[in-house]
């Protein structure tokens, strides 16, 4: 059928493109991470032995129980900043929003890793902020300040996020749409109560995107604890990058990933339910 | 009434706080680049070009560059191209698989980076390829494909078919109204979606080194740079011109979309 | 001429379910057709009755089911759409918005090679055939309403093709313009000696423009006539409440016949020629009567020739319309009837009043058997 033809030739170059570069290097991260250990694919068995050694590794599973708290808070943190300028953006901006919405994004888009360069440069111990204070008389020495630490790390990501986090917010409070605000208000309800009662609950499904699409890629996340976390601030993704490129353990690398992989299957799975949810709130 | 306006105003001033810190970090790294001292230190010492000359004169950064724009308009070309073909497919026929085919191209948004790093690794490790640029390149069109589906799909799902119909009754066969008649009307999508590629490829970071070879991309020859503190205006410098860069090329994009808007007339509106 | 431009034989489409809860939709079951060449043929229904889905299977969009689709004679199921010789009028036009109005039109010519020079002669032509003749560089964005379905028009007719399909066309103008372009489109038709097929919901529309209506249901073709015999003659139930407003009146043969046949008709013994039903006795059958045929008489009219039928019954309501006043009329037998009576001279205004007892007459022809 005709038809047939052209979804074949529209579809196929995409699809084996993503088959071969993306589900397949994930399966054979998945068989390798199940394998024997030695460093070739060929003459692997079956075994769990590197999975054993994984969880029986106090330091790693408590990496990677930190590294998600991590995530968490700063998810957290990145939706209950970005919330208030997405509400701005919706309800307050009025025919500017289009071109604020663009202003607050551009940053984003200018290279993450220069970005945290530049942090680094203004609070680092011979930075900016320093000299500033310094110069000014306000501090006898440098002050590390919050340089090399986890409070960093999980600083430097929430201010690096907050443009992309306030997106799906701001996507939910639009549709919600001023006529409802007025019936609210119409039928008796104060500004905050119609806040509490109407907007919030209708903006849920955009808050829930916000906050598991902030969190889930923050798991794997190794460049900003690499720059800024020093020994304190290392998450879990350096743990797997280092089993790469420095302890060459690529068995244990294999099924630290594979961990990770897994727990963020289960994060998806756990965003669809409360996405569903909250549509059904909806009614 | 007075509520209303005090709220507007914490509306406006949270706004504002928020747009200065983002501004700020970027804004001083281009004043910096053009301060005559080695130190980051105010008050400011002169202004000089004496940086962007030597990163004119840094051959090691200008076959970074090249590299850099060399896997970003490769890669970009080829995300747009088959992403496109993806997003026609996706929006105008119905087909077995298409949810599964959905959700997996969308996944690469959401997958951590290491992951996906990791995981290719190994597959070039096995395959027995070496890691080069064109690693590095494949990597890139992996992530940029759900980009380039969101943005023409959006476009595609913007205008009536029937303009497709209409160009078959009138003799054209599927290919012929693809070409000139659908991808036409697209254009400025296509073009939004090669931008935001290459913009998404030149600054793309913790992917990318798990893929490199022997020749660096721009952010793998910059990070290796970070540790030597005499080489820091120069960073900075490098720093302002990528920010200068991006900045040109995001706001193409945005006029591009601009562009795109409907236009309307006596209530028919055409798109 | 009476050749065969488009024949539908025994055309069904069935579109299958997009999920497992949904069930398969049957557009169209059965349908045949034969339209004629240089005919202005209507296909009329209410939304979802198919009529839409029977146009795009001719044009080529949608593949039947089961039956077959020919065109000029040959058989076209499987003939995608640019290798038919039919064009379309789509509904919102569909003018590709990049080009402009020069260029939309040129597009079918261009597919065919058609030399450049040509082109451009035929293109002008068009332009003003369909009053457009100064708005070749305009783009599609820059016209009215009207403009577009004009240019939409040129488009399709620049092909020359032997049947032109038009789909709801003038469904998005507003009153005065679609009056205005029924009328054009009427001209246009018989001075090119083109078939058109034509699909509309609008009654009025098909009544005026086309030479026969085929009219649609669920599906289902249940009517093929001209106008008049569409509104005069009605077959079925349907077919007689879609086109104008009708009565329907209940009762029971008495003896039935060849010729003619006697009815109890709201309580009262009727001759009725009623050849075309071939009624035997005992059958029940429903009667249809279109509201301006029927007559209020304060006593029963002496006869003067001509077959009339006479029923007593009370004025309920008298509503005043401009050119006709409305009757509500209540029968001995309880049923209801709506007569329009015009407003002339002899009718005056207030004649009859509600609560008063009349005679309701009304030719004998006037009431047609229905199935159904």
């Amino acid at each position: 059928m005709k038809k047939t033809g052209r979804t074949l030739v529209l579809m196929s170059p995409s699809a084996l493109w993503l088959i071969a570069f993306f589900l397949i290097p994930l399966a054979i991260m998945a068989v390798y991470s199940f394998g024997s250990g030695s460093f070739g694919l060929a003459g692997q068995s079956f075994s769990l032995d590197t999975y054993t050694k994984f969880f029986n590794t106090p330091s790693f599973v408590n990496l990677l129980w930190r590294s998600t708290l991590i995530a968490f808070y700063t998810a957290l943190l990145s939706v209950l900043l970005a919330y208030p300028i997405a509400y701005f953006l919706a309800f307050q901006a009025g025919p500017w929003r289009a071109s604020l919405l663009t202003i607050i994004i551009i940053p984003s888009w200018i290279s993450y890793l220069l970005r945290i360069l530049a942090i680094k440069l203004i609070l680092g111990s011979s930075g900016l902020l320093n000299s500033v204070l310094l110069g000014l008389g306000l501090v006898q020495e440098s002050l590390p300040l919050l340089m090399y630490s986890r409070s960093a790390v999980m600083i430097t990501l929430v201010y690096t996020w907050i443009p992309f986090a306030a997106l799906p917010i701001f996507s939910a409070l639009e549709r919600i749409g001023k006529p409802l605000l007025e019936a609210a208000s119409d039928l008796g309800s104060p500004p905050w109560k119609a806040f509490l009662r109407v907007t919030l609950p209708l903006s849920l499904p955009g808050v829930w995107a916000s906050f598991f699409f902030v969190f889930i890629p923050t798991l794997g996340e190794w460049v900003t604890p690499a720059l800024m976390g020093g020994p304190e601030g290392v998450m879990y993704g350096n743990l797997i990058q280092d089993q790469f490129v420095r302890a060459l353990n690529w068995p244990m690398g294999s099924v630290m990933s594979m961990v990770m992989t897994l727990l963020v299957i289960l994060f998806l799975v756990l965003l669809t339910r409360f996405i569903k949810l909250s549509e059904l709130l909806e009614g | 009434m007075n509520q209303k306006k005090l709220a507007s105003s914490i509306g406006w001033g949270y706004y504002l706080l928020i747009t200065l810190l983002l501004y700020i970090p970027i804004a001083l790294l281009v004043v910096f680049s053009f301060n005559d001292s080695t130190l980051l230190t105010f008050p400011l010492k002169g202004f000089t070009l004496k940086w962007y000359q030597q990163l004119w004169d840094d051959t090691e950064l200008l076959r970074a560059l090249y590299n850099s724009l060399l896997v970003g308009i490769l890669s970009s070309l080829v995300a747009t191209v088959i992403g496109t073909f993806a997003a026609i497919g996706v929006t105008r026929f119905r087909f077995i698989g298409k949810d599964f085919f959905l959700t997996v191209a969308s996944l690469p948004l959401v997958v951590p980076y290491v992951v996906l790093g990791v995981a290719m690794l190994l597959l070039f490790r096995f395959l027995g390829i070496e890691l080069s640029l064109w690693t590095v390149g494949i990597g890139h069109v992996v992530i940029n494909i759900p980009y380039v589906l969101l943005i023409v799909a959006a476009r595609l799902a913007g205008f009536d078919a029937r303009i497709e119909e209409a160009a078959m009754d009138l003799g054209a066969n599927y290919w012929q109204t693809l070409w000139r008649v659908t991808l036409p009307i697209c254009t400025p999508a296509l073009l939004a979606s090669f931008l935001s590629s290459l913009t998404t490829s030149f600054d793309e970071f913790a992917l990318t080194f798990f893929l490199t070879g022997t020749d660096n991309t721009l952010p793998i020859y910059l990070y290796s740079q970070l540790r030597f503190p005499t080489r820091v205006p120069l960073v900075i410098t490098l720093a302002a011109v990528i920010i200068l860069v991006t900045l040109v090329i995001v706001l193409l994009q945005e006029w591009l979309r601009r562009l795109d808007q409907p236009k309307r007339r006596k209530g028919i509106e055409i798109t | 001429m009476n050749e065969i431009a488009v024949e539908l034989r025994n055309v069904s489409k069935v579109f299958p379910a997009d999920t497992k809860a949904d069930e398969d939709l049957a557009a169209i079951q059965n349908v045949s057709l034969q339209i004629r060449h240089g005919e202005f043929f209507t296909m009329l229904g209410p939304s979802g009755c198919g009529k839409t889905t029977t146009l795009r299977i001719i044009a080529g969009f949608e593949t039947p089911t089961s039956g077959d689709v020919f065109i000029k004679g040959r058989q076209m199921n499987d003939c995608p759409p640019y290798h038919r010789p039919v064009n379309t009028v789509f509904q919102n036009y569909a003018l590709f918005p990049h080009l402009n109005v020069a260029q939309n039109i040129a597009f079918g010519l261009e597919m065919k090679h058609v030399a450049k020079e040509e082109i451009e002669e035929r293109t002008r032509k068009v332009l003003k055939l369909v009053q457009l003749p100064d708005l070749g560089s305009r783009k599609p964005n820059q016209l009215s309403g009207g403009q577009q379905q004009r240019v939409a028009l040129a488009r399709a007719l620049v092909n020359e093709p032997s049947v032109l399909l038009l789909d709801e066309p003038l469904g998005a103008l507003d009153l005065k313009l679609r009056k205005e372009m029924q009328i054009e489109l009427k001209h246009l038709q018989t001075k090119l000696n083109i078939t058109f097929i034509y699909v509309t919901h609008d009654q009025e529309e098909a009544l005026t423009m086309s030479d026969r209506i085929a009219v649609m249901n669920n599906g289902q073709v249940l009517q093929v006539d001209s106008p008049i015999n569409i509104y005069e003659r009605p077959t079925s139930r349907f077919v007689a409440e879609f086109i104008g407003k009708t009565n329907f009146l209940s009762g029971k043969v008495v003896t039935g016949g060849s010729q003619e046949a006697s009815v109890m008709l709201a309580g009262e013994a009727v001759a009725l020629p009623l050849s075309e039903a071939g009624l035997t006795s005992g059958d029940a059958v429903t009667l249809a009567v279109r509201p301006e045929k029927l007559q209020l008489h304060h006593d029963v009219p002496a006869p003067n020739g001509y077959r009339k039928i006479a029923m007593h019954g009370q004025v309920r309501e008298a509503v005043y319309a401009g050119t006709d006043t409305h009757y509500v009329v209540v029968l001995q037998s309880g049923e209801e009837l709506t007569v329009h009576m015009r407003n002339t001279f002899n009718h005056n205004l207030g004649e009859f009043s509600p609560g008063e007892q009349v005679v309701v007459t009304c030719p004998a022809e006037a009431l047609r058997p229905l199935a159904g």
